[in-house]
């Protein structure tokens, strides 16, 4: 039981992580209507511009994470109004397509400024461990959650109780009428992407430093487990981007723990996979998407 | 995608027949005609595919005409999905696994010659193919592409366990047999020069991509490649004309998958040892690349894509001078040939998408028509003057 408890609790950490970027990917989604891998190449440069700034320049551990956030939304920010918004043929193909060309080059880029060695963030949220009851938590997976929580929570009021948010809402709902009411699209857009690009960047610095973590490049990689998320939840969905993630995490984790040996090495990494294949064939919306999905 | 009429396909295409006047006199001169051309252009293309490997004595450039060959099979395959049909797939990877373990199995377990072995790769791709072909007819919009993701790290997983065939994680070595009676594309000896089992492979995969090339475009100009371009264009309207999308879309990805297979067993023998991670994303990515850099839809795209990808890296080693670009021991600040070849190809990727997205293909073909318009010009201007 208190097996199962602690797979939970580090099942949680790793959910947050995919609902982060989970989340951005939903956001950009819902303004642009663009899948964006370049979530992942957000991922990596959020990971290594704070291991830059935090090891390599000796800045404290939270301001560099801020540097790396702000600098990651600037970048998606650029993405969408110097790259994607050129585009003529839009189809969904392309689209992603070339938000797979922006994560190409940044993967190149990444290797050769820092190489491809795993790095070592240091370990800023702790190493000590906690008793709750029966289980033992690490410090890192409580701060993982708690951080996770605050960074989620803060994208839901900007949704909910902002005046922008209501614009983004707006636009994403109905465009046309959106723009009749004053809302520009650009600044919108604009927002949903410099946003997205925020929540990634601060999940690579937690997936850098969770337990067997580290600054690498296969941070990229790990974003595309983010993927399941959002159709297990849905596309068009933050909520359900979030209950995917999380979703996804704890199955992995319990994946992990209780997977008989027989099911290969490697099982609980290609577990997301199998279950987005799944979903996708039985319930290609998501639980809490609409029907977007068009299928032949 | 846009719509475009039939005669404007038909031109892109370099068909240029008339509709509805099949039987006129000029028309059947001009099958005739087109008919000499393709007969020499495929009589060219298996000639090439022999001397050049051949004739090349750099070891590199060998290496480059081989590596161009696997992808560009690879590439004719995916261009049957992704460009005729319009479907992006990055399952590539997955399913030139499936071929390269399958032609381990029949070609070394089994031991069957060549000829056997290759028909069983193609039969086995054709039915992973037909298995997860569902995914594709049930998903449209991009949604493949992400599933393909997912079919990729799958295939690894697979590959990592099936430790009898594959060797596990730390892999196994690849001796495909490669002889057809006399003839032994592993070591090929003519007239009595032998040459290097790079040069032999490259014969055997270039002849494969002539025949694939020939087979694919056939399938493309037949009634079901018109199908699928009427499904890539406007998948309703298409449906609404009665064509059949679970044929069309079935038949493309059964037989992409197919030659994918194939491409496999042959990427296997090029590395001689095979790690289930060399079935990887990138491996998926790198083709689709290959495909979208020389353009997707047209029969020279993935020949050109290829050698694109192919001869980069090595023109790069060859610019040490060059600002940044770090020679193989080199340390310090700057992008090894390697790494600076990936990036230009995501930025060339991304600028393909946005200004020319049929690719170098269409870049050329819009060269060349300046030149002869320019020399028609010229020609006239003289003619004018006399």
């Amino acid at each position: 039981m208190s097996d199962f408890l602690q797979l939970t609790i580090s099942g949680l950490a790793l959910g947050c992580q995919y609902a982060l970027v989970a989340v951005g990917f939903t956001v950009i989604m819902k303004s642009s209507g663009v899948l964006s891998i370049f979530q992942g190449g957000l991922v990596l440069l959020g990971a290594y511009l704070t291991y830059q700034a935090h090891q390599g320049w000796g800045w404290p551990f939270f301001l560099a994470v801020a540097m790396a956030v702000a600098v990651c939304a600037a970048l998606n920010l650029l993405a969408e109004s110097q790259v994607l918004s050129r585009i003529r043929v839009r189809s969904n193909e392309v689209l992603i397509f070339l938000t797979f060309g922006l994560l190409l080059a940044v993967q190149p880029l990444v290797e050769s400024m820092w190489g491809s060695d795993i790095l070592n963030l240091g370990d800023p949220w702790g190493l000590r461990s906690v008793q709750l009851g029966p289980v033992t938590v690490t410090e890192r997976d409580l701060w993982t959650i708690g951080a996770s929580v605050i960074a989620l929570g803060g994208v839901f009021l900007l949704f909910n109780k902002t005046r922008i948010g209501l614009a983004m809402r707006a636009a994403a709902s109905d465009p046309e009428a959106a723009t009749a009411q004053g809302i520009s699209p650009r600044l919108t857009q604009g927002v949903s992407w410099a946003l997205a690009g925020a929540l990634a960047a601060f999940a690579g610095v937690l997936m850098a430093t969770a337990v067997g973590g580290g600054v690498r490049p296969g941070l990229a990689d790990v974003a595309f487990a983010a993927l399941p998320a959002i159709y297990l939840g849905g596309l068009n969905s933050p909520i359900g981007a979030v209950v995917g993630g999380l979703l996804i995490g704890l199955t992995q984790q319990w994946a992990a723990g209780y997977a008989p040996d027989s099911f290969g090495q490697g099982f609980s990494a290609v577990f997301p996979y199998l279950v987005m294949v799944v979903i996708l064939l039985v319930r290609p919306q998501g639980i809490f998407g609409g029907k977007v999905v068009s299928r032949a | 995608m846009t719509m475009r009429t039939d005669a404007e396909v038909n031109r892109a295409d370099g068909v240029g027949v008339a509709l509805g006047s099949a039987d006129t006199q000029p028309d059947r001169a001009r099958h005739r005609r087109q008919l000499l051309v393709t007969l020499g252009a495929v009589a060219i293309g298996f000639v090439a595919a022999i001397a050049v490997p051949l004739s090349v004595g750099d070891r590199f450039l060998v290496t480059v005409i081989l590596t161009a060959g696997v992808f560009t099979l690879a590439a004719v395959g995916l261009n049957l999905l992704s460009g005729y049909l319009g479907e992006a797939s990055l399952g590539h990877a997955f399913f030139m696994g499936i071929g390269a373990y399958v032609g381990i199995w029949a070609g070394e377990t089994l031991g069957l010659p060549l000829l056997a072995w290759i028909p069983v790769v193609l039969i086995a791709g054709a039915a992973v193919g037909a298995l997860t072909g569902p995914l594709a007819l049930r998903l449209r919009g991009g949604h493949l592409l992400i599933v393909s993701i997912g079919l990729v790290f799958i295939g690894q997983w697979i590959f990592t366990n099936a430790r009898d065939l594959t060797g596990g994680p730390n892999g196994r070595p690849v001796n495909l047999p490669l002889a057809i009676g006399p003839i032994d594309f592993g070591d090929l000896v003519i007239g009595g020069t032998r040459y290097t089992a790079v040069q032999s492979l490259a014969v055997l995969v270039w002849i494969v991509c002539v025949i694939a090339i020939v087979v694919v475009r056939n399938i493309a100009r037949s009634r079901t490649g018109r199908a699928m371009r009427a499904i890539r264009d406007n998948e309703l309207a298409a449906s609404a004309s009665g064509v059949s999308l679970f044929r069309a879309k079935m038949g493309a990805f059964i037989v992409s998958s197919a030659i994918a297979a194939l491409a496999g067993a042959f990427f296997a023998q090029q590395l001689r040892y095979l790690e289930p991670t060399s079935f990887s994303l990138l491996l998926s990515i790198q083709i689709a690349v290959v495909l979208i850099i020389g353009g997707s839809g047209s029969t020279a795209g993935p020949v050109i894509g290829a050698f694109f990808f192919a001869l980069t890296p090595l023109l790069l080693q060859r610019l040490e001078w060059l600002p940044f670009v770090l020679s193989p021991n080199e340390e310090g600040f700057g992008l090894t040939a390697g790494e600076l070849s990936n990036f230009i190809f995501a930025v060339l990727l991304v600028l393909i998408l946005l200004f020319e997205p049929e690719g170098i293909v269409r870049l050329l073909a819009r060269l060349w028509n300046k030149i002869t318009a320019a020399i028609k010009r010229r020609t006239r201007a003289k003619i004018g003057e006399n």
